[in-house]
C-alpha cells in the first residue's frame, strides 16, 4: 500500500518552503531496501507520460513514500522527472533529497543546478552603447537573413555565415559589449 | 540604486531597462516574440523571451563559445524543444540582463546546452530565456509603447 500513499514531506514541497520541510535523516533509513515496485512504477509512470500532460507522472512521485527511500532512487527519480518534462517536481526531488542525504555530491549538485534562479543587482552597467543594437534588427532583419551579425551602439561591426566566421572577423567578444546572433 | 519603475511606497520595481524587438521565432511561425540582448557569461547574444520554456535555452553555437564544462552539468536529458526532442545537459550559469540605464541584472539561472552534435540541426534557432530557471524570480515588466523591458531583483 505504500505506494499509494500521499507523503505528507513532499507534498509540503509542493505548496510551502522547500527549505523548512522535515525529512528522516538518513541514517534512519535501512541500508538495505527491499526490492519492491516502487521504482518500477515511477519508471512505467515515466516511459508513459506526455510532455505535454505530466500529471500521471507526478500523481506517481506523491505516491512513493520517500522517507523510505535511498539516495539513488531520488537522483534517478530526478532524471526520470526531467525526461518526463516534470520540471518542477524534478527541482523538488532534488532539493529534497540533498536535503535528506547532505553528504551525497550527486544530489547536491542536483540541487545547486536545479535550484530556484536568484536575481541580484550587478555593479555594472549602464551600457549606453548597448542602445540602437535591437532598432538596428528591426530595420535590418530581412536584408541579413540567414547569416550572422555582430553589433554595437546600433553600428553593425561584421557579417559571417556562422558564429566561428564572426569571432574570427571580431576577435574577443566576451565583456566587450558586442551583441552576436544570427537573423533567423 | 536607480529606480526606473517603484512601488507606492517607493521600493524600486526595476533596476535597469533595455531596448527589445520582436520577430518570429523561426520563418514558419508568424507570431512575433519578444528578443532582447542578454549575456551568457560576458557573451552577449539575443534572446527570445518564451514563458513557456523551463529554462533558460542556450543555442549549441553560443554555447560552443561560452565553454560551458560539462563536468559542471547532469547527466544527459531530453528537452522538448519548439517540437524536437533535443538531447543535452543542464548547468548553473549566470545570465545577464545589460542595462541600457540603471544598472545591470545577474541571474543565477539553470541553462539548457544542446549537446555539440545538435549545432547543425539547431540551424539559425536563437537562444530562450524561459520563465522557469530565470524570469521566475525576477521582475519584469514591458513598454509595448517604447518596447523597452524593464527589471529588477525580488526584493
Amino acid at each position: 500500500m505504500n505506494n499509494l500513499i500521499v507523503h505528507c514531506s513532499l507534498f509540503r514541497l509542493y505548496n510551502g518552503d522547500m527549505t523548512t520541510t522535515t525529512v528522516r535523516p538518513a541514517s534512519e533509513v535501512p541500508l538495505e531496501i527491499a526490492p519492491d515496485e516502487v521504482m518500477a512504477q515511477l519508471e512505467k509512470a515515466a516511459a508513459a507520460s506526455d510532455p505535454y500532460d505530466v500529471s500521471a507522472f507526478v500523481t506517481a512521485v506523491k505516491a512513493v513514500d520517500w522517507d523510505s527511500r535511498p539516495a539513488a532512487d531520488f537522483v534517478r527519480a530526478v532524471y526520470l522527472a526531467l525526461n518526463a518534462g516534470a520540471h518542477l517536481t524534478a527541482r523538488h526531488l532534488a532539493m529534497a533529497g540533498a536535503a535528506r542525504f547532505p553528504d551525497h555530491a550527486e544530489l547536491q549538485k542536483m540541487a545547486y543546478i536545479l535550484a530556484p534562479p536568484k536575481a541580484t543587482v550587478s555593479k555594472s552597467g549602464p551600457h549606453p552603447e548597448n542602445k540602437g543594437n535591437m532598432a538596428w534588427l528591426k530595420e535590418n532583419w530581412d536584408t541579413y537573413r540567414g547569416r550572422w551579425v555582430a553589433l554595437r551602439g546600433g553600428q553593425l561591426l561584421a557579417v559571417a555565415d556562422s558564429l566561428d566566421g564572426l569571432v574570427a572577423q571580431v576577435g574577443e567578444i566576451r565583456n566587450t559589449s558586442i551583441l552576436v546572433t544570427s537573423i533567423w | 540604486m536607480v529606480a526606473l519603475l517603484a512601488f507606492s511606497n517607493g521600493e524600486p520595481f526595476a533596476t535597469g531597462l533595455a531596448d527589445y524587438t520582436y520577430h518570429s521565432p523561426t520563418p514558419r511561425e508568424l507570431e512575433p516574440r519578444l528578443i532582447l540582448q542578454i549575456a551568457f557569461e560576458g557573451f552577449e547574444a539575443a534572446a527570445i523571451l518564451d514563458t513557456g520554456a523551463p529554462y533558460v535555452i542556450c543555442a549549441p553555437a553560443v554555447a560552443r563559445q561560452v565553454g560551458f564544462a560539462p563536468t559542471g552539468s547532469l547527466g544527459q536529458i531530453r528537452l522538448l524543444v519548439r517540437g524536437a526532442s533535443v538531447s543535452g545537459r543542464l548547468y548553473r550559469s549566470t545570465v545577464t540582463f545589460p542595462a541600457i540605464l540603471g544598472v545591470d541584472l545577474s541571474v543565477d539561472a539553470t541553462v539548457f546546452v544542446p549537446d555539440p552534435d545538435w549545432e547543425e540541426s539547431w540551424g539559425d534557432l536563437p537562444s530562450f530565456i524561459g520563465l522557469g530557471g530565470c524570469l521566475e524570480r525576477m521582475r519584469f515588466a514591458i513598454d509595448p509603447g517604447s518596447d523597452t523591458f524593464y527589471f529588477g531583483p525580488l526584493a
